[in-house]
């Protein structure tokens, strides 16, 4: 009961303490200060050259490039290696002629 | 976030340049994150009530925002996301420099000399609420004092003016988290200050 009471006069009481904040908090309203542009930018570089995380992704890309370029150079060799393997049915049976994997190896 | 709190687009829309700046445009970073920066400032300025940690935190969460902009995916608004930054970076702020207030409720009472007394007069006297100045740095020291997650979640309410929607989506949690959490927050502010208030009554 006590407590409840309690409780009441504590919200008669805080509410328009805190319309009376809200308020003041509007009037203090500050703009941002642009120097903090300026420090992020700088902040910005210096992350990027201290702890590599940008190279770490530009890396991760390089990395998926020169796994695709493997993927497809190991392709264009196991063909190479059936070409040579089964001269016989080389049109029927590879994805590349002879003729045409001289063509993908020089644009390779 | 209400669209009437969060500052309008002016220009290209925010997904515009979030595509831009995800295809490799810096500057849509800055034109975006201007637009909103004086709100976010204030709110983080509000909870620390102090400039130079305000600038700090804030240029956390711009990196922050930097990084993680390239897997933005839309699914809130993007002021929604930036302010959920925001909070955060302050909250982990707030949970580091716990020990150490910037003020303390009996710094702001000996400093304005207030007393349970003082305050029940002033209440009893003609015309003096209307400045409420006093019981504002009450509240506010004693808002100080209160744990990181209850000073955050009734600045967001009672400061800031946002809704318990609003709460729920910055903090990603339910309607129903916000309410006990606001409750149990209001809980602690009620027992710091009991002696503060209902003298007025007596």
């Amino acid at each position: 009961m006590k407590r409840r009471e309690s409780q009441k006069q504590f919200e008669e009481w805080v509410q328009p303490v805190f319309s009376a904040l809200r308020q003041q908090r509007q009037k203090e309203a500050v703009k941002t200060p642009p120097e903090v542009w300026v420090k992020f930018r700088a902040r910005l570089e210096e992350e990027k050259e201290e702890t590599g995380w940008w190279r770490e992704e530009n890396r991760s890309l390089g990395f998926l490039g020169a796994s695709a370029v493997g993927v497809a150079a190991l392709l264009l060799v196991l063909n190479w290696a059936t070409i040579h393997q089964e001269e016989e049915n080389l049109a029927l049976n590879n994805f590349l002629t002879k003729s045409q994997y001289g063509k993908v190896l020089v644009v390779f | 976030m209400n669209s009437e709190k969060a500052p309008m687009e002016q220009g290209p829309r925010d997904l515009d340049l979030i595509e831009a700046f995800q295809g490799g445009d810096e500057k849509a970073f800055e034109t975006l994150v201007k637009r909103y920066q004086d709100r976010l400032f204030n709110m983080i300025f509000g909870m620390l009530r102090n400039h130079h940690e305000a600038e700090d935190v804030f240029q956390e969460v711009l990196i922050k925002v930097y990084k993680r902009l390239k897997d933005f995916r839309g699914e809130s608004g993007f002021f929604t996301w930036l302010y959920r930054v925001g909070v955060n970076a302050t909250w982990d702020h707030l949970r580091k420099r716990q020990r150490r207030p910037a003020f303390s409720l009996e710094a702001a009472i000996e400093e304005k000399r207030l007393s349970p007394k003082k305050l029940a007069d002033k209440a009893a006297g003609p015309g003096t609420k209307a400045q409420w100045s006093d019981e504002v740095a009450l509240v506010r020291a004693a808002l100080e004092e209160l744990n990181p997650k209850h000073r955050v979640i009734l600045v967001l309410k009672e400061e800031e003016g946002l809704s318990y929607e609003e709460i729920a989506r910055v903090l990603r949690c339910s309607i129903g988290t916000v309410e006990s959490r606001i409750f149990r927050a209001r809980e602690k502010l009620r027992k710091k200050l009991e002696p503060y208030f209902g003298v007025s009554k007596k």
